[in-house]
């Protein structure tokens, strides 16, 4: 079973439990790799619901301290390149989505992605020629993905994103300071985490992680990726990039944006970022981002665009 | 003047007092005649009751004198045996006559016979009595030593030995003193289990090889008549078996029940007989007794059978024990069981008891029908073993017997003047318990609901087996007597089904090997996980808390242990309780060699039972044992392997093997042995590997699975799919014409069958509102209705509105979207964040245009009207917008179109067409206003 076999597999059952997810990932790998080499650091179902998510394929929540999952319906994102149509497949598909697609007569290209279902991509010089093809393939057109789903977040720093919460108490924590200016985590306290504003704090015990912001003497639990952007915009520290001239939105590895923002800037090409270690850091790269979409991502990750 | 009345009336007076005299007299004479009735009864009720009391004390008076008698010839029996075992030259088995047996009393002529069986290599040469499982299946083991007479005999490699039942059974009473029965006393035991296979099999003795090559021939030793009161040896001899000593005591565990069964004419009556064995290994003979009169027992000796016929109870018949030891095994030597029978479900009878208690155990007294419960230690065995009854015991065992409904107490079966052994065995409530000794529990019918012994049984076999192991003079212990069930037995009921919560509450720990890039290996625990568990659970392990975290189905997450060497070694035992207090466990047997492969369900290398040929596997096995290991693996054609050690990852003293592919079968010993799994042996199965899989045996159309042969794939013939014939493609899988096709498909060959099923997904995926915010406002939750949402890459309108419009993405300068339809205008709502360039509008309508919200205002340079339709949608031709009906909507809609033409704003796109329908659009909205004025 391929990633492929995966998305076919949870497009078929629809939705499940994240054990089911996770047993039909072991099967993936014990299928593909008999040796049982693991091919990354990170775990590869943990890399798989990433692609899977960002990539629109698949939606993970967890409802009632229950992880699952549920496909997205399957969904054509139509973008204007330059004169040109791009369309790129999201969500369920079937085994005759290449099929349907391939028989349009305009330019599909499967594009092969690691840990991810591969891209299915057409390209069309005319936007009716999409419409067409999805069709006849039963997709739902999306205009201008990316726009459309900036276009319905909230910035990181809506106040309403924050949940206030009580410091946690006890031993069992291990406490973390996320520094904004070297871009880690360093060892710190509970007591640091109440005296200290305007820090994004972690606490680790063997089996939970919280993030607590703490901003003017309140806490608020937030997600790592927005706690982390608010606390590089209090102090004022950019990192975003941006090459306008190959459309390339670079962030360090350690500052992923939210899902959204994320998924925003991997429909812009139906590809996952690129990771790449530059200085010595890790750095995600997300491609063929067009610079209105760089700049929305920005705004709402309260980043500046530098080159 | 007197009255002429007078004299009249005195006569009245009188004639009334005369009568009444009268019949005073009649009333005292007719109460005298009753008592003198009621008193002539009386007296001959007394003397009936003083008749019968004589002759009942006549009766008891005969019956004490028969069992004087055979309590002498007992006695006498034991000492001639005892002095021959002491003037027999050691090895040499003892031989007993049988007429020096005692003759049992009167029992039914009926002939029971018993197959004595022994399981074959995993068997004990020293098994003893070996036996079995609570319900199911009975049968005896019964410690047999070397063949007896036959070699002496000069009947060369056939050793036929036939002994009445009583006899061995005597001897086994007689063999208290630490003799073995059927075995020849000998420096070097060669000792054999026998089991008494109770199975109401015909009559037949099986022919085994004994130890010394010697096979008992069928034809001689069996078919022994059970009326014939000597016991027949070939060769002419005396009915013999040997006498051994028993050794010291060996470590002994409870071993399960033996079910012994004394049918009626109508019916099979059943006790079970727990055995205790000793902790050998696995040689225990796992069946159970049944011992069914009258019947043929078998005894399987070893990889031989030996058959034992026995008499029924009290019948002095012989009984042909034709056995033959099992290879040596030297976990087995120094086993001493005893047997004791019980047959529940009848009545106890106190004749029957003076029979029979004597025999190892309860056994059926045809003669009344009647139950007898017999327990046995060695010196009540000897005291009651009768000629006839069940033989190819041991005396050193005790029994219990269990009778739950018996209307008779069992002491009162035994009248008090009886020695004290044989009280105590009857009765039960006071026996010796030595080493190898039985117990006996009824196996409760279907009256009675039990099915297998009580926890108070299984306490008690655990006392047995602690008392077993203590020296040979320690004080007797008091077991409890227990009825026999007299219900009428049923069918046999089937093996007991443990209760599914029972099961889930425990399960196997995996272990799992991964290799990762950096050339080491990870080895974890992975407990599996039942659906009756809880998918987190705290385990207590050697005193610490561990946490059991779900990973996935059926498989908790990972366990890493710092000292996992020491831990594969001696094995590993958790348990934890749920928060509802449920208790759990999980185990992992300790071994030195893991045989680990590729998993359906687990990345990595999980544990499997053996090498499968022609599979990639890991072996995990200890430094000591890997010269071993290697020497197995290279006959096996192993080669390439690469080797981690604790450098590398494996646990601190073992080493893992990677790459070990087996390309040979290779023949295991002759005595298992613990490294057989490193042995692939000629097997082959049926699979059905990868693909798609839904669920069970439902694969997605377009992804079926492969269907292979793992293993010795030689050995595997045709293999057909659908009954049409399947060749192997390139990757060894098997197809046929139409293997892939929606439906069920169904596989055939020789090693087995399978089917699966190939179906088609609906294709009606449907979106929700997985993403959605309020924006920022204030009463956020009331505006969520009103804000649009993020299902994948589909952003959908917001619930309020119902509408099934699709959205549509303006820059924030051009906000308001026109359709063609005079009225249909959208105005897209500001980007949230002012740095923003887009909006997003959920028009019910196909947008056309796009302009600016505020055209009057806006810059003419950089602003503009943005064509949004895929194609030229005509505005409405002048007779339509005559009809058009005017509302604010129209007039709105007329007003952003002209409005942008007052501006002097135009299409953006530059196309002439576009520009000309822009100019329609102008028109229609000019002829709209016009009419609205």
């Amino acid at each position: 079973m391929s990633a492929n076999e995966l998305l076919f597999w949870m497009s078929a059952r629809r939705e499940g439990s994240w054990p089911q997810f996770r047993s039909a990932v072991a099967k993936l790998v014990a299928d593909d790799e008999k040796d049982g080499t693991n091919p990354t650091e990170i775990p590869l179902h943990q890399l798989l619901r990433s692609n899977l998510q960002r990539l629109g394929h698949a939606e993970f929540a967890s409802t009632d301290q229950v992880l699952r999952w549920r496909v997205a319906p399957p969904v054509l994102v139509v973008l204007e390149l330059g004169g040109t149509w791009l369309g790129i497949a999201s969500g369920a598909r079937h085994a005759g989505l290449n099929i349907d697609l391939a028989s349009a007569g305009l330019g599909f290209s499967p594009v092969a992605l690691a840990h991810a279902p591969d891209a299915l991509l057409v390209r069309a010089t005319e936007v009716n020629q999409l419409e067409r093809v999805a069709e006849k393939a039963g997709l739902t057109i999306q205009h201008e993905a990316p726009a459309a789903i900036l276009g319905c977040v909230p910035p990181i720093d809506t106040k309403h994103l924050l949940t206030p919460i009580a410091v946690p108490l006890g031993s069992k924590w291990r406490v973390e300071r996320f520094s904004p200016e070297r871009l880690n985590w360093a060892v710190s306290s509970r007591q640091e985490a109440l005296t200290g504003s305007e820090q994004l704090f972690r606490f680790e015990s063997e089996y939970e992680k919280n993030y607590l912001l703490s901003t003017g003497g309140h806490y608020f639990r937030v997600s790592q990726q927005v706690g982390k952007f608010v606390v590089l915009r209090r102090h004022h520290r950019k990192v975003v990039r941006y090459d306008a001239a190959v459309g390339r939105f670079s962030l360090p590895s350690i500052c992923r944006p939210p899902l959204l923002v994320e998924r925003a800037l991997v429909l812009c090409s139906g590809r996952p970022p690129r990771y790449e270690i530059t200085e010595g850091r890790g750095v995600v790269h997300y491609d063929g981002v067009p610079l209105s979409i760089a700049i929305s991502a920005a705004s709402l990750l309260r980043q500046e665009l530098r080159a | 003047m007197t009255s002429p009345k007078v004299p009249v009336f005195a006569g009245i007076i009188i004639v009334v007092a005369t009568v009444g005299v009268v019949l005073v007299v009649l009333l005292f004479a007719r109460m005298r005649a009753r008592r003198a009735t009621s008193s002539t009864a009386k007296a001959r009720a007394q003397a009936e009751t003083r008749k019968r009391a004589i002759e009942e004390e006549a009766r008891r008076q005969a019956a004490a004198a028969q069992r004087e008698a055979m309590l002498a010839q007992l006695a006498a029996r034991r000492e001639a045996l005892a002095k021959r075992r002491a003037e027999a030259p050691r090895g040499a088995p003892l031989t007993v006559p049988a007429e020096s047996l005692p003759q049992a009393p009167s029992l039914p002529e009926a002939l029971t016979r018993h197959q004595v069986s022994m399981p074959e290599s995993a068997q004990p040469r020293d098994a003893g009595i070996r036996h079995s499982s609570v319900v199911g299946p009975s049968r005896i083991s019964i410690r047999a030593d070397e063949a007896p007479s036959a070699a002496e005999n000069g009947q060369g490699s056939q050793s036929t030995s036939s002994v009445p039942t009583s006899e061995t059974s005597s001897e086994v009473a007689a063999k208290s003193d630490g003799l073995r029965i059927l075995g020849s006393e000998s420096a070097e035991p060669d000792e054999s289990s026998l089991a008494l296979d109770t199975q109401p099999a015909v009559g037949r003795l099986g022919s085994v090889p004994n130890e010394l090559g010697r096979e008992a021939s069928t034809a001689q030793s069996s078919e022994v008549n059970a009326e014939a009161a000597p016991a027949k040896t070939k060769g002419g001899g005396p009915e013999v078996f040997a006498v051994e000593p028993c050794k010291a005591p060996p470590p002994v565990g409870i071993h399960p029940a033996i079910t012994h069964s004394v049918p009626e004419p109508s019916e099979q009556r059943e006790s079970v007989c727990f055995v205790q064995v000793p902790e050998t290994g696995a040689e225990l003979d796992s069946t159970n007794a049944n011992v069914q009169t009258p019947e043929v027992a078998e005894a399987e000796v070893g990889d031989s059978e030996s058959t034992v016929e026995t008499p029924p109870v009290g019948v002095s018949g012989p009984v042909a024990i034709t056995d033959s030891p099992p290879p040596r095994s030297a976990a087995s030597d120094t086993i001493d069981n005893a047997v004791a029978l019980a047959t529940p479900g009848q009545p106890t009878d106190r004749e029957t008891a003076s029979n029979v208690a004597e025999v190892a155990g309860e056994m059926e007294s045809p003669a009344d029908g009647g139950p007898t419960n017999l327990a046995s230690n060695p010196e009540g065995m000897a005291a009651a073993l009768p000629q006839g009854t069940h033989a190819g015991v041991e005396a050193s065992s005790l029994m219990r017997g269990d009778s739950h409904d018996s209307p008779r107490e069992p002491a009162d079966a035994v009248s008090a003047a009886e020695p004290k052994a044989l009280a105590d065995v009857v009765s039960g409530d006071s026996i010796e318990t030595q080493r190898n000794e039985v117990r006996l529990f009824p196996e409760s019918d279907s009256t009675s609901g039990e099915t297998e012994p009580t926890t108070d049984d299984l306490q008690q076999l655990s006392d047995v087996a602690a008392s077993a192991q203590e020296d040979d003079t320690a004080a007797p212990k008091q077991r409890r007597y227990r009825m026999l069930s007299r219900n009428p037995a049923q069918a046999r009921p089937p093996p007991r089904q443990v209760p599914s919560r029972t099961v889930d509450r425990g399960a196997p720990v995996d272990v799992r090997l991964s290799f990762g890039r950096d050339g080491r290996c990870a080895i974890s625990l992975v407990p599996r996980r039942t659906d009756a568990m809880p998918p987190t659970v705290t385990v207590s392990r050697r005193g610490h808390d561990l946490e059991l975290i779900e990973m996935q189905e059926g498989w908790y997450e990972d366990v890493f242990i710092e000292d996992l060497g020491a831990e594969l070694k001696s094995g590993v035992f958790w348990e934890g309780r749920s928060q509802v207090g449920d208790k759990f466990r999980w185990s992992l047997g300790g071994r030195d060699v893991f045989v680990l492969a590729a998993h359906s369900q687990l990345s990595g290398f999980v544990d499997t039972n053996r090498l499968e040929l022609n599979e990639r596997h890991v072996v995990l096995c200890t430094e000591e044992m890997e010269p071993a290991v290697q020497a197995i693996l290279t006959s096996a054609g192993v080669v390439g392997t690469t080797q981690f050690t604790s450098q590398q990852g494996a646990p601190r003293g073992w080493i893992a093997l990677r790459n070990v592919i087996p390309r040979r079968v290779v023949e295991p010993p002759e005595v298992a042995d613990r490294l057989d799994c490193l042995r692939p042996v000629a097997d082959a199965e049926l699979t059905l590997e990868g693909g798609v899989r839904l669920q069970g045996n439902t694969w997605l159309a377009g992804f079926p699975p492969s269907i292979r042969i793992r293993g010795d794939a030689l050995m595997v013939g045709e293999v057909r799919i659908d009954g049409k014939v399947a060749i192997q493609n390139n990757s060894s899988a098997f197809q046929s014409e139409d293997w892939d096709t929606l439906g069920s498909h169904f596989v055939a060959c020789s090693v087995g069958t399978a089917t699966y099923i190939l179906v088609e997904p609906e294709r009606d995926w449907r979106a929700w509102p997985a993403h959605n915010w309020t924006l920022g406002e204030d009463e956020a939750a009331a505006k969520l209705a009103d804000r649009p949402s993020v299902c994948g890459a589909l952003v959908m309108p917001p619930a309020a509105r119902s509408t099934t419009s699709a959205s549509v993405v303006v820059p924030l300068t051009n906000s308001v979207v026109l359709g063609a339809l005079p009225g249909e205008m959208e105005v897209c709502k500001p980007m949230h964040d002012r740095t923003s360039k887009h909006c997003v509008g959920f028009p019910a309508f196909r947008p056309v245009w796009a302009l600016p919200l505020d055209a009057m205002h806006c810059k003419k340079k950089t602003s503009g009207v943005i064509f949004l339709a895929p194609s030229l949608i005509p505005a409405p031709s002048r007779a339509d917008a005559r009809r058009t009906p005017l509302h604010g909507g129209v007039l709105a809609w007329c007003n952003a179109i002209l409005s942008a033409s007052r501006k002097g704003l135009v299409p953006t796109s530059g196309d002439p067409a576009v520009a000309a329908l822009w100019a329609s659009y102008r028109d229609t909205a000019r002829l709209l206003r016009r009419r609205l004025r």
